[in-house]
């Protein structure tokens, strides 16, 4: 009896420490996470919208956050275009893509912000080939209208061509888009 | 034992993944290419380095009664802390090896390595094997990602190897190609020692 008390607290012990260090260093590295990830955030935006300088974040009565960016500094007048938030359930993760769209809902560009996808099929959807400067997968959807946005597994420049061996993955990102493009929609006309 | 042979065993007599087949779930899922191998191999090192060394710190003042959830305690909240501390002040590191993170902590490697060798052992020799083995992974890792990029993909590091007529075997990079190169290179390495004389 005597023994299972001591392991017992000896194992409190043990956890004990391994808790008070886990939310010290949590406490000491939120901040800079939070920035980290802003930072990463808002240069998704200017991925997503380039003509865009500044963005005002904006939040629709039912809780939908989207941005509106202006293309001179003093952020008056009409907007050049629109960023939103897609959320999509991939293989393995829940893809965050950053999607913008100019005043005549045509995307100007997507940029995948988060996936913890399969390494080697589904992080795909970020890959760069040699001697380009962007990734081709996110590339595709720039120009295209709602429409359009459809998976395909033959290359085809109207379309979205899939990653071979990660469809999923595809279809998470493009579907995202295409429900993010679509909320974007009914908020601005 | 002497320390060049703690050493020297992980990298053939006793490497992780073909011999004592240890480190597989983490090991298959993402050598899909040489890049992805490279980079979970040098991950798993450096967080069995610094298990091992916690471990044997800690060895005398743990009862070897409740070792294993102890030492996954250990494991899991260090790999935690790098995590964090990586996220926080290295990001670029932090995304580029973000995705073999969270499969490091359930590599059994380490607590194999926590549990056979660093909870008996010093600290140098600890050590000492952490890096032998750590060494032995990354090269096995490297093997399975080159053989599965190069005829999975038709690529290395990302460089177009093979010509255009050559059809990539894509069922290589898919998991059950994992499984498939996996157990002939097994077999190519128990080959190896028969030819020896087996053991």
């Amino acid at each position: 009896m005597s023994e299972i008390l001591k392991l017992t607290g000896m194992l409190t012990l043990i956890t004990g420490i391994a808790a008070t260090a886990l939310s010290n260093v949590y406490m000491l590295t939120r901040d800079r996470i939070a920035q980290v990830e802003s930072a990463r955030e808002a240069a998704a935006r200017r991925t997503a919208l380039p003509e865009a300088v500044v963005f005002k974040a904006d939040t629709t009565d039912d809780g939908f956050v989207f941005y509106h960016g202006w293309a001179d500094s003093s952020a008056s007048g009409e907007p050049v275009g629109y960023i939103a938030l897609a959320l999509g359930k991939g293989y393995s993760s829940r893809i965050r893509t950053v999607v913008g769209v100019d005043s005549e809902m045509n995307i100007t560009g997507i940029k995948i912000a988060f996936q913890l996808e399969t390494p080697g099929l589904g992080t795909r959807i970020e890959e760069v080939r040699k001697g380009d400067d962007a990734p081709w997968f996110q590339e595709q959807f720039r120009g295209k209208t709602l429409e359009y946005l459809e998976v395909v597994r033959t290359p085809d420049p109207e379309r979205i061509e899939a990653i071979t061996g990660a469809t999923i993955s595809s279809e998470a990102v493009t579907n995202s888009v295409r429900e993010a493009v679509e909320k974007l929609q009914k908020v601005i006309q | 034992m002497s320390a060049w042979k703690i050493f020297i065993r992980g990298l053939w007599e006793d490497v992780p993944l073909f011999r004592l087949v240890l480190g597989l779930c983490p090991a298959l899922a993402v050598t899909t290419s040489l890049r992805n191998g490279l980079g979970m191999g040098l991950a798993t090192m450096s967080v069995l380095l610094g298990s091992n060394f916690v471990v044997s710190l800690v060895r005398k003042a743990i009862p070897a009664k409740i070792r294993i959830p102890s030492f996954i305690v250990v494991i899991a909240s260090f790999v935690t802390i790098v995590d964090l501390v990586m996220h926080g002040f290295t990001p670029d590191l932090h995304k580029a090896l973000g995705i073999f993170i969270p499969l490091i902590v359930v590599n059994c490697l380490i607590l194999g390595r926590a549990e056979a060798f660093a909870s008996k052992n010093s600290l140098g020799r600890s050590l000492l094997d952490a890096a032998g083995m750590g060494l032995g992974f990354t090269l096995a890792l490297c093997i399975l990602g080159s053989v599965r990029e190069i005829l999975g993909s038709g690529t290395i590091c990302g460089f177009v190897l093979t010509p255009e007529s050559y059809r990539p075997v894509l069922l290589l990079i898919l998991p059950p190609g994992g499984f498939i190169v996996y157990g002939l290179l097994i077999a190519w390495f128990n080959l190896l020692d028969s030819g020896r004389g087996g053991r």
